[in-house]
């Protein structure tokens, strides 16, 4: 096999992440750049280093950083969010109908400076008038920098990330104060952030009920045992019927087969079946 | 059961289609031609050249980069030989059948319909590869074809099928129980006329009739599966009649897979999420191909 399918073939099979043939263009010109970082001429070099190099862990989390536009925005991969309202929260309301508390916890895990939990945040608002009245909502944002959770709890970004930010959304939630632009408190109610290693196995355990969990472009910085290890958590963590989103071109094929894999338009969904 | 509600529905139908359009004369002998064992190369190339829009369209679709050829088509000669003929036959029909139906429905593009076809098309072809089906090709023009009955339940009663779709959008539900709602038939039911007018194989017939209703394939039930996922998959990759629909699937319970796993063991283990994110990275070939072939379609209308 060509050589810049072999990396790619380890690439998935190390982290997760898959690229098509028709994005050989970007997979290729990402390798080029890591290869002219660490003094590689060939693609066979490379393969070697990232299949039994020293320091080959180190090098796929650089691999990542540069495959991956590192880059976190409001409503990032749309789809996820159009899925998120007008089938997946449907289906959690309709499971509910008879339940007199009705409770619906979400988390953003790894959620860095917390674009996404607020993002979830305002289709929840947007329905909280509708459907979703009488609920009790719970978003929790988790990450392992103290920094981004700090960026997260000010709620204050630049314009870069709010730049795909619906108009209407963007009235409504978003204030500018002297040049920044900052999330309304009527959003950040919903919304608690803390600290969290996803590794750390004691405080996974205490991660309990969710109907709902993104975790997007943070997998693929695990290796497959570790992989492994969180996604059962999560796994754990669901209740019943829950959904675990993650991020575009991620997989978790030979990660976890426990959950059930649904397509939606645009994009994947993993939901905890009772048996599969 | 008695059939005959139905038949006289289609029959109706038929009615207000006739005169029905024909295979273009090209189209009808370079179907014939390939389809005879010792064809010249030079005599099927002839024949292609004599419609130009043909040839033109057939170049640029040979070029798309979906039959995977290396180097840049320049001449239909070339095509063929590189191409073969099984191939040349799927985008001869490919190419000639967009513009056969003329639109008379300013509500509804009939374009999509083609689209979704040409998605289906090359989406089968794909399917049929991963899972072994011995004629890609046939797989390919049953996903080309499979909704064909929409053209005339589209075109042939403008304002029952503009019903149609407004319903489709506000229940959010599939084209043909909207379509039995309202009209008391569906697309589906034109398989036998389209055989008849158009001399289809009976299993491409079979495609045509029982892509929504599975359990009832017998002649060539592996192909229709391959169609009937290649379907559920164009309609959540946005490949569908561009109204929205919010659906979800979950590939490994439906019975189309169930059905091809029967024949292939290797397909229950198969990496749906790779699959899938290489299925993905089609979507936009499949879009770019689309609008090259219409291009000149569009030019035709701006020229008057």
């Amino acid at each position: 096999m060509n050589d810049i399918l072999k990396l790619r073939d380890i690439v998935y099979k190390e982290t997760g992440m898959y690229f098509p043939d028709e994005k050989r263009y970007y997979f290729e010109s990402r390798f080029l750049r890591r290869m002219e970082e660490l003094g590689f001429y060939s693609f066979t070099q490379y393969f070697q280093f990232l299949k039994s190099g020293d320091g080959r862990r180190e090098e796929f989390q650089n691999l990542m950083n540069e495959l991956t536009i590192n880059e976190t925005s409001f409503f990032r991969n749309r789809p996820q969010f159009t899925a998120l309202q007008n089938l997946v929260l449907p289906e959690i309301i309709k499971a509910n109908e008879n339940n007199t508390v009705k409770n619906l916890k979400i988390w953003s895990a790894g959620c860095s400076s917390g674009e996404e939990a607020y993002s979830i945040a305002m289709i929840i608002d947007e329905m909280c008038s509708g459907p979703l009245s009488g609920w009790n909502v719970d978003i929790r944002g988790t990450d392992i920098s103290q920094r981004a959770l700090e960026i997260a709890e000010d709620g204050k970004y630049s314009e870069y990330p709010v730049r795909n930010l619906p108009e209407n959304y963007r009235n409504k939630y978003i204030e500018a104060v002297n040049g920044a632009f900052k999330v309304s408190d009527r959003l950040k109610k919903y919304v608690r952030f803390s600290h969290l290693n996803l590794s750390d196995d004691m405080a996974m355990v205490f991660m309990k009920g969710f109907d709902i969990i993104f975790c997007k472009n943070v997998l693929i910085y695990f290796d497959l045992d570790s992989k492994k290890r969180v996604v059962q958590h999560f796994f754990n963590n669901l209740v019943l019927g829950g959904r675990l989103f993650i991020g575009f071109s991620e997989s978790l094929f030979g990660v976890n087969d426990r959950f059930k894999l649904i397509h939606y338009s645009g994009g994947i969904v993993y939901c905890k079946v009772a048996h599969i | 059961m008695d059939l005959s509600p139905t038949k006289h529905i289609v029959e109706s139908y038929a009615a207000r289609a006739r005169p029905m359009p024909t295979l273009p004369e090209a189209v009808a002998r370079i179907l014939k031609l390939s389809n005879s064992e010792d064809v010249e190369v030079e005599d099927l190339a002839d024949t292609i050249l004599m419609d130009k829009v043909l040839t033109a369209r057939m170049i640029r679709l040979v070029n798309s980069a979906f039959w995977g050829i290396q180097r840049h088509i320049e001449s239909i000669r070339e095509a063929i030989v590189y191409l073969g003929l099984h191939q040349i036959q799927s985008i001869v029909l490919t190419t000639s059948l967009f513009n056969m139906f003329k639109s008379r429905n300013p509500s509804f593009r009939i374009a999509a319909i083609w689209e979704h076809g040409l998605g289906c098309a090359m989406i089968s072809r794909i399917i049929g590869e991963r899972v072994g089906f011995p004629d890609l090709e046939k797989a390919y023009l049953g996903g080309l074809m499979h909704d064909i009955g929409e053209v005339v339940l589209s075109q042939f009663d403008v304002e029952k099928f503009n019903e149609v779709v407004d319903l489709v959008q506000k229940e959010n539900i599939p084209f043909f129980e909207a379509e039995n709602k309202l009209i008391g038939i569906n697309h589906t039911d034109f398989s036998e006329w389209f055989k008849e007018q158009w001399g289809f194989s009976e299993e491409l017939a079979e495609v045509i009739a029982t892509h929504h209703n599975l359990e009832k394939a017998t002649i060539n039930p592996q192909l229709v599966a391959i169609v009937v996922l290649a379907d559920l998959f164009c309609r959540v990759r946005g490949l569908d009649y561009g109204y929205t629909e919010s659906i979800a699937i979950s590939f490994k319970d439906e019975l189309a897979w169930e059905k091809l796993a029967e024949n292939n063991h290797g397909l229950s283990q198969i990496d749906l999420e790779r699959f899938t994110l290489d299925l993905d990275g089609m979507v936009d070939e499949v879009k770019k191909v689309v609008e090259d072939i219409y291009r000149d379609k569009h030019e035709n209308v701006t020229e008057g």
